[in-house]
């Protein structure tokens, strides 16, 4: 696990980096910089961490690019890392009233926020908007859904899937809800589904159908973590 | 958005339509439907442009060990070719079932 000032990091966290430093070490791992990229991490300066197997000295990490297609996968060592916002952090940070405007899914936010008040999981903005929110770089746009990360430690029954879901239908802009379990993540919407057998379970070691996104998985994550201890 | 559409021979028929998945990020909805002939017709809807040979190495490797006479419209919002190759299995099976 990598820890941040007693803090576990986790998928979906948004991390300040140093751009030089984060720079250096790519290119003396060899690592091809696009263009791109070499560009949007000196004037940002913020990453989103991957789901991917985890070392304790450094991140997993993805920068975002201009385009849709354009994301750079790499990673963050201590040395590089300034900062972490986890999306429930963004849920404190006002939008500019002008985007609220511009940006059906800040809208939609702001409409959630009071939907679900009385929610006592740990949630927040992913996506675009958690990077807007968080970088105040203007990245979400008219066509931007949602998306919603929740960290559940503990299982969501079926009846509390579907009642979120629910709640966040018919909103100004598609809610995307994304549930983060110590194990894996998967969508709410297919979890809520009456006639699921199997989702799609997203590990570290890659996709999984599966049925139980608390357990089903402590088996093969060992596997797959006594591997990397030995390949060390 | 880009469209990417794709042939296939097929041998054998399909009696089931099979619907999977989500549209959201990183993820992708797969409806299998059967098709009347010796062919499979592939449709692919995808919100990021430009990937059209890793959509065909994925579906190449599909229809290398699946040769129903299907129609199969996907819907993508950038996942991962392993995601896009389980949910194709996963329609697959609900069709079997």
């Amino acid at each position: 696990m990598f820890t941040y000032k007693d803090h576990a990091v986790q998928t979906h966290d948004l991390l300040k980096v140093n751009p030089e430093c984060l720079l250096d070490e790519a290119t003396a791992r060899g690592d091809a910089v696009p263009r791109w990229a070499e560009e949007c991490v000196r004037q940002v300066s913020f990453a989103v961490v991957r789901r991917d197997l985890r070392r304790e000295t450094c991140l997993p990490i993805g920068i975002r690019g201009y385009e849709r297609s354009q994301r750079w996968a790499t990673s963050c060592s201590r040395q590089a890392l300034l900062h972490v916002i986890a999306p429930s952090q963004l849920l404190e940070v006002s939008a500019d009233p002008s985007r609220v405007g511009e940006v059906p899914a800040l809208q939609s936010l702001q409409i959630l926020k009071t939907l679900w008040r009385d929610f006592d999981r740990p949630w927040g903005p992913g996506g675009s908007v958690g990077f807007e929110l968080a970088t105040g770089s203007r990245v979400a746009n008219a066509e931007s859904d949602l998306d919603i990360v929740i960290r559940a430690a503990k299982p969501i029954t079926i009846e509390e899937a579907q009642f979120r879901c629910a709640q966040a239908k018919n909103l100004p802009a598609i809610v995307d809800i994304r549930v983060e379990t110590p194990e894996c993540g998967f969508s709410m919407k297919e979890y809520a589904r009456e006639d699921r057998k199997e989702i799609l379970l997203r590990t570290p070691n890659g996709p999984v159908l599966g049925s139980d996104p608390w357990h089903e998985q402590a088996d093969m994550l060992n596997v797959a973590n006594s591997f990397e201890r030995a390949g060390n | 958005m880009e469209r990417i559409e794709f042939d296939y021979p097929a041998t054998h028929a399909v009696l089931k339509k099979a619907h999977v998945g989500v549209v959201g990020s990183g993820d992708l909805e797969v409806l299998l439907e059967p098709l009347d002939g010796d062919s499979a017709h592939v449709s692919i809807l995808t919100s990021v442009d430009g990937f059209r040979n890793t959509w065909k190495a994925v579906l190449d490797r599909f229809f290398a060990s699946y040769q129903g006479a299907v129609r199969i419209q996907i819907h993508d919002a950038g996942a991962t070719p392993g995601s896009v190759l389980l949910r194709l299995q996963q329609a697959v099976e609900v069709s079997q079932r």
